[in-house]
């Protein structure tokens, strides 16, 4: 039977070294050949690897020498020769704010537009723009010109609204980016882009990508940690779900682990009532020594990895009450994080929490802050929501600094598009709503691997198109893994027949104007 | 004149852009009315050849005859109502249920460059791909096309691809491993001409499911042993090659409902709605709308948490946790593969949730009750049970030794005891002493959790 030229089943596949094309293709192969080796999906392989995805190399190593098992595919990972070069960066924190929050009233500062209120925004400037049903059918777009101040802060002289006064004070710190644009005008699509670069389900995201990439950096706690914001009612929250911490076509180990406000922190986590540590630690060594005569009587070694999950699940059982027990932190924390801090599930503690996972090599760690989607009442909302969040990220970001861990943190503060300068629905002297905007929307980083104190990008009068230095969700996705020592274009995962990566089949590139 | 305007108090239709204005020197009557509008433009198309005519012309054209000129149609729509109400009637309750309708129109869509929602390039019709078999030809490109396409007997891939499956399911890994594409950007076949002659046979059977799964399990390749030494793990790690049986961790039901079957607790009722077991708190609320109809989930009591896992209630945006962690797949894409991991999360679900616990206390009384007061007498009921087989020398030694510790630690700590045996809503056996139901529910779950069990 003729050989498909790139099956890799069969005892000797043709490779494209037989092929006749250009020397360069054939070197390019010959480069990336040995990564595909490991490409494989079978449980055999994935259980060491994905050990190695939760836990890291270092605590399958240490089980390993003492159970006298041979560790062999977390070659994979070294198969990946990841990182690409030195990061400046080990580990990050995505503060997301989903809803698409209003750049004009944060940090776009556009001081004409007062002059303009409930004029009509020019036709020119929305141009052949397809809207999203719920205001295509307006007659008018009057200009809302946001309801509050700006001021300048810091050394920078940056503007930033007054609803924000607790970033307002770390602008120096900020890299800020106006001109984010997406692809997608509705929630779904421009949520699943934003993390894991493509509208459509069933791709990894950026959590997954470093877990899968660069593994764990701690033994006893998962690489990919998600939290999730309490909602407020009030509030317009649009659904998230665990889509967006899925890890697509790549090993569900590098999915996002939910760490959750209240009594069980992970799901399963707490050993049932009338099981103490005593009886959970004979129970395993029990299961453990009859587990390994199965070991040596079907010789199969996912039997090891499975023993070694056990010891991990017993190892989280302690060292996740430990995260989440605040009772030790100083009255200091409380006074920069606020009493919010103090109740579980509120932005504060998350990022209280994030703080805390930093320190203990928790790689990457996304905050989900839900409600920021004002299509009405934006002036009776943003206070909320600013309110919310504006104290806990000051303090996390600050927090970092003080301890040193913002020099190798990534701290990234971002939503899935922005909002419209024009009124949804109507507009009167003292409030307003806003649409989706896709065209243009504010973001920052900081930490490792940014320039601190710029702001780059501009947009134009009305904070509704890029006028200059664009940032595409790819090129951010792109920046985000430069900064973690990952060249964006290297970092593939072979999958239905396609080199698959993060920033999506449409060149992306690292934003050099970003990067420190 | 206004156009667009659908009642005074709206907005007029912004940009809208028409299509066709016809004005009359003379009020229509009614009939004009309804028939101009249609008549005009058909005679249009009319005057051009049939051939040139578009699909939307032609469905304009067929709209028209059949509405204006063929009076036979008219009789059979004068039916409709009548037959329409027949078929609401056969539709309530009964065997079938009929979930989708054609649509009456031509079905299209348009290519997007890109996905990009704003660029549409070329609009594009129902049809097969062209290196597969053509539709039957003069018949309409609808589902019943479809239906009859894909069992054809010149079909190549039903038959391959539904054997593939069965075989997936059994044998842990297909024959083609890319179950979902046989496509070139999936796997070749390891064993090619098995494919073809299952396919066949499945085809000849009369797409007989059942005659497919018992000539698989029956075969020699099924029932070899799971054991494998180091020299064919050395030459083939993954057994593609099938030099022993498969051996591969249970699929999350499968997991689920051995705990519920070996315990005694399953309750064996066929069909009905879905169930709602037992689900951590605030895994529906994290993730909905705050107006979802499915915001909280209000967990059921009784049969209902010991059915089989197919009849779970799943809600796509936060499947049921213990599932989802053993890669349960979320619903939202397609699949044909899951994925098969071992993670810690698996181990705290099967030693710590409490379909788990219950089951484990379950699985104790029974071997309380059956096997009489020898201890390995009870460990032999449990592992015939659970892995059908006695339990060997070594395993029944350290499970000894466990009951004995486990039997110390309780007697000790009867409070204790009794906090396990609360556990889970069926009430237990209360003729067994606690310190003995409890030691032996602990000996359970370490038996729930061992490899054996979990794996296949």
């Amino acid at each position: 039977m003729k050989q498909h030229p790139l099956c890799t089943d069969c005892e000797n596949p043709m490779t494209p070294l037989d092929l006749p094309i250009p020397g360069a293709a054939k070197r390019e192969w010959a480069a990336i050949e040995t990564r595909r080796r490991f490409l494989g999906r079978s449980g055999k392989v994935l259980g060491w690897a994905a050990l190695a995805g939760l836990f890291g190399e270092l605590g399958i190593r240490a089980y390993a020498r003492g159970a006298d098992v041979k560790v062999s595919s977390t070659e994979g990972r070294n198969d990946l020769r990841l990182p690409h070069f030195a990061p400046k960066a080990k580990r990050a924190i995505y503060l997301f704010m989903s809803g698409g929050p209003p750049q004009m009233d944060l940090f776009d500062y556009k001081p004409n537009l007062a002059a303009q209120f409930n004029e009509d925004m020019p036709d020119s400037v929305r141009g052949n723009q397809q809207l999203t049903g719920m205001t295509a059918g307006q007659a008018h777009f009057p200009v809302a010109p946001s309801h509050w101040p700006f001021r300048q802060h810091g050394k920078t002289g940056t503007w930033v609204s007054d609803l924000l006064p607790y970033s307002a004070r770390m602008v120096d710190d900020l890299t800020i980016i106006k001109t984010t644009n997406t692809d997608a005008i509705n929630h779904e699509p421009a949520i699943m882009l934003m993390n894991t670069g493509n509208m459509n389900a069933g791709k990894p995201c950026l959590g997954a990508w470093l877990a899968y990439g660069l593994g764990s950096m701690n033994d006893n706690l998962p690489t990919f940690i998600v939290l999730q914001t309490r909602t407020n009612p009030k509030e317009n929250n649009q659904p998230v779900s665990s889509r967006l911490w899925g890890s697509g076509y790549l090993s569900s180990e590098y999915a996002g682990v939910g760490l959750r406000s209240g009594a069980d922190p992970v799901l399963y986590l707490a050993d049932p009532s009338g099981v103490d540590r005593d009886v959970r630690r004979n129970m395993l060594d029990t299961v453990e020594e009859i587990n390994r005569q199965t070991l040596v009587e079907v010789g199969d070694p996912e039997t090891n990895a499975r023993i070694a999950q056990y010891e991990m699940a017993f190892r989280m059982q302690s060292s996740v009450p430990e995260l989440i027990d605040l009772s030790k932190e100083p009255q200091s924390t409380w006074d920069l994080y606020g009493p919010d801090a103090k109740q579980p599930g509120t932005y504060a503690y998350n990022c209280l929490l994030a703080r805390r996972m930093a320190e203990r090599g928790v790689r990457f760690t996304q905050i989900y802050k839900r409600g920021w989607d004002v299509h009405g009442d934006a002036v009776g909302m943003l206070p909320v929501l600013c309110q919310e969040t504006d104290r806990g990220t000051f303090a996390l970001v600050t927090d970092l600094k003080r301890r040193g861990l913002l020099d190798d943190t990534l701290v990234i503060w971002a939503g899935e598009f922005g909002r419209t300068v024009y009124s949804q629905g109507g507009l009167t002297q003292d409030n307003y709503g806003r649409d989706h905007h896709p065209r243009c929307f504010t973001t920052w980083m900081t930490g490792g691997g940014v320039r601190p104190g710029i702001t780059y990008g501009e947009t134009d009068d009305y904070s509704y198109n890029v006028v200059k230095d664009p940032v595409h969700v790819r090129d951010f996705n792109a920046t985000i893994l430069h900064c973690l020592g990952i060249d964006h274009n290297k970092f593939t995962y072979k999958f239905q027949g396609l080199d698959q990566k993060l920033t999506s089949p449409v060149p992306a590139f690292v934003v050099q104007g970003l990067l420190a | 004149m206004q156009l667009g305007w659908r009642n005074p108090e709206e907005h007029p239709a912004k940009d809208a852009r028409y299509q066709d204005i016809r004005l009359y020197a003379r009020a229509l009557s009614p009939d004009e009315v309804e028939r101009l509008p249609f008549e005009d433009y058909a005679a249009e198309i009319v005057s051009h050849p049939s051939s040139q005519w578009s699909a939307d012309q032609w469905h304009a054209i067929s709209d028209f005859f059949l509405n204006h000129v063929d009076p036979s149609y008219q009789v059979i729509k004068r039916k409709i109502p009548t037959l329409d109400k027949e078929l609401d009637k056969l539709s309530l309750g009964g065997d079938l249920t009929q979930v989708s309708w054609e649509r009456p129109s031509l079905a299209y869509a348009h290519v997007l460059t890109r996905g990009v929602y704003t660029a549409r390039t070329e609009r594009v019709e129902a049809d097969t791909p062209h290196f597969l078999p053509r539709l039957a030809p003069g018949k309409p490109h609808n589902r019943l096309a479809l239906a009859q396409w894909t069992v054809n007997a010149a079909n190549p891939l039903t038959a391959r691809v539904s054997v593939n499956r069965m075989w997936n399911e059994l044998f842990g890994t297909g024959i083609v491993e890319t179950t979902e594409d046989f496509g070139i950007m999936g796997q070749r076949p390891t064993h090619p001409e098995l494919l073809d002659w299952l396919a066949v046979e499945f085809l000849e059977s009369g797409w007989n499911i059942k005659h497919m799964y018992k000539l698989m399990v029956m075969s020699s390749v099924y029932r070899q042993s799971e054991k494998s030494n180091s020299q064919q793990l050395a030459k083939d790690p993954r057994n593609l090659l099938l030099s022993h049986g498969p051996r591969f961790r249970m699929d999350a039901e499968m997991l689920r409902d051995v705990a519920l079957q070996s315990s005694g607790l399953l309750v064996e009722k066929i069909g009905g709605p879905s169930v709602k077991p037992y689900q951590p708190e605030n895994i529906w609320e994290q993730v909905s709308y705050p107006t979802s109809d499915t915001l909280h989930y209000v967990q059921e009591h009784g049969n209902a948490l010991y059915r089989r896992s197919i009849y779970t209630y799943v809600k796509r945006m936060a499947s049921p946790p213990s599932m989802d962690t053993f890669d349960a797949p979320m619903r939202d894409v397609v699949c044909t593969r899951r994925q098969r991991t071992d993670t810690p999360l698996q181990a705290l679900v099967t030693m710590n949730d409490v379909q788990w616990v219950e089951a484990a206390r379950g699985l104790a009384q029974l071997v309380i009750r059956g096997a009489g007061p020898d201890a390995r007498q009870r460990i032999n009921r449990m592992s015939e049970i659970l892995l059908a087989h006695d339990a060997p020398t070594p395993m029944a030694a350290a499970l000894e030794a466990s009951v004995h510790q486990m039997q110390e630690h309780y007697a000790k700590d009867p409070k204790a005891a009794h906090a396990l045996l609360e556990i889970g809503e069926r009430k237990r056996d209360a003729s067994i002493g606690e310190p003995e139901l409890a030691a032996w529910t602990i000996v359970a779950s370490e038996m729930l959790n061992l490899d054996e069990t979990i794996n296949k």
